[in-house]
Formats: C-alpha cells, structure tokens, sequence
C-alpha cells in the first residue's frame, strides 16, 4: 500500500516539471513561428 | 555545446537518469526504521533543497555579471536560473509539509530552516515579478539584478541555520556531526537522485536560454520591420 502523503509529494513533483517543460516548448514553438513569419515579411520587396 | 551534447540526448539522459533514480529510491534504499514509507519523500526534497540553493548562487552569479559588463547573456542566465530555481524551490516548499505532516504531526511550524527556505521562496517570487511588471527591460535587468545579489545573503544562511540553532527540523546529514549519516543505500539513492535533479535543471536551463535567445531575435526583428516600414 503506497503512502498517500508519498504519492501526493511525487505527484506533484513529476507533475510542476512535466507542466513547466510543455509551457516552455509551447513558448518556443510560438517564437520559432513568429520568428518565421517575421523573416517572411522583411524578405518581401 | 549543442553539437557536443545535443538537447535530444540531453533529454533522453535526464529521463533515463530520472527513471534510475527512482528504481534506487522505491527498491534500493531501505525502509526508515521509525517513519515508515512516508522518509521516501527526503530523496525528492532535500535534491530539490540543494538545487534551489544551487540556483540562487547562479542567479547572483548571474546578476553580479549583468552588474559588471551589461552582457544580455549575463541577465539571461540569471533569470533562466530563476525560473527553473524557482520550480525547485516550489518543490521543497510543497514536499516539505507533506513529510512533516506524518512526521511531527503538524503541516508547518516558523523555525528558522522553514522561515528561511519559505524566504528563499519568497525571493524567487519577488525576481520573476520584478521581471514581469518592470516594462523597461533595462531598468528591469538592473532592478532584478540588485535582488540577485541581496537575496542572495539568505540561501548561507538557510544551509547553515539547522547547524546555527536548534530547529524542529532534522540536523543535516552532511557533516553534522556525531549522530547524523545515513545508511550506505540511502546515500546512493540521494546522490544519484541530486545528480538527476542537476542534470534536468541543466535541461531547462538550456531550453530557457534558447527561448530568451528566440525572444531577442523577435525584438530585433520587428525593429527592423518597423524602421524598413518607416523607411
């Protein structure tokens, strides 16, 4: 029988690292794209 | 460095890491004698304890670099290291209450090694608002910096006061004298779960600084659309 103070402890642990690395490959995804389109419009004559 | 130790297999690294780490912890190390289960959670809290710590030392390091030759690079270290530090330090803030619960019979109490690591926390806070309402991004950097270095004051103190004064919370299990250690396994399992802790804040630290570097590159951009359209 798993301890539920233990199970909620590395819950939470795996949990806000796995959430913060999404929210940081979402925000690089993001950039990569505006980054893109930035270099299409000044590359336009 | 990304061409040496590519983030991919930076990545599949930390993640095997991770998943030897756990093995030693819920396999490897014995069972506490008087705490049962629940001591398991002093493998994920005190690596996390320690690499906080280890992450506002980068942030002064960070800030006093900023401070001395405004290098953009200086300030983006300093605040990846905050960001990921601060995730850490989060960690300690909420695993802790979780073992003193079923330990001491009591979620918190103010005794200096909690005061102290909850002020840590607290300076974590007050760089990554500072980063988020000062608009100037000089003034920004600069502000933040200063509390880089002055916060910084705080994370010896937190390390040593379980040494200093006598607290609730255990005496340490490095060089704390006659009493303190730990059972060989349970040596490995806290080392090699710190080394897998350093190896991914390694991991976000990069991921940072590549974000930081897309969004410098996005600045630059748009100011040369905007002088191009004036033109």
């Amino acid at each position: 029988m798993v301890n539920g103070y233990l199970a909620v402890a590395y819950g939470f642990v795996w949990g806000i690292f796995m959430l913060y690395a999404w929210m940081i490959h979402r925000r690089q995804q993001r950039l990569e794209k505006e980054v893109a389109e930035l270099k299409r419009t000044l590359a336009q004559p | 460095m990304n061409k040496v130790f590519p983030p991919t297999l930076h990545l599949i690294v930390t993640l095997v890491w991770l998943i030897a780490a756990s093995y030693l912890i819920f396999l490897y190390a014995p069972q506490e004698a008087t705490m049962g289960e629940v001591q398991r959670i002093f493998y994920i809290h005190v690596p996390s304890a320690w690499t906080a710590m280890i992450a506002y030392f980068l942030i002064f390091l960070g800030s006093v670099g900023y401070l001395w030759k405004r290098r953009d690079a200086a300030d983006d270290f300093a605040h990846g290291a905050a960001e990921v530090g601060f995730i850490f330090c989060t960690c300690v803030i909420v695993t802790g209450p979780l073992w003193a619960k079923p330990a001491w019979g009591i979620w918190w109490t103010w005794d200096a090694r909690l005061t102290l690591t909850f002020v840590l926390w607290l300076l974590f806070v007050a760089y990554l608002m500072l980063r988020s309402y000062v608009i100037n991004p000089g003034r920004s950097a600069v502000l933040a910096a200063v509390v880089g270095i002055f916060g910084f004051v705080d994370v010896p103190i937190d390390y040593m006061a379980i040494r200093w004064w006598r607290t609730q919370h255990p005496q340490p299990v490095i060089a704390g004298g006659e009493g303190s250690g730990l059972d060989p396994r349970m040596w490995v399992a806290l080392l090699v779960t710190w080394g897998a802790f350093l190896c991914l804040f390694a991991y976000l630290m990069r991921q940072y600084l590549r974000l930081a570097a897309l969004e410098r590159e996005v600045t630059r951009l748009r100011r040369l659309r905007s002088s191009s359209q004036e033109a």
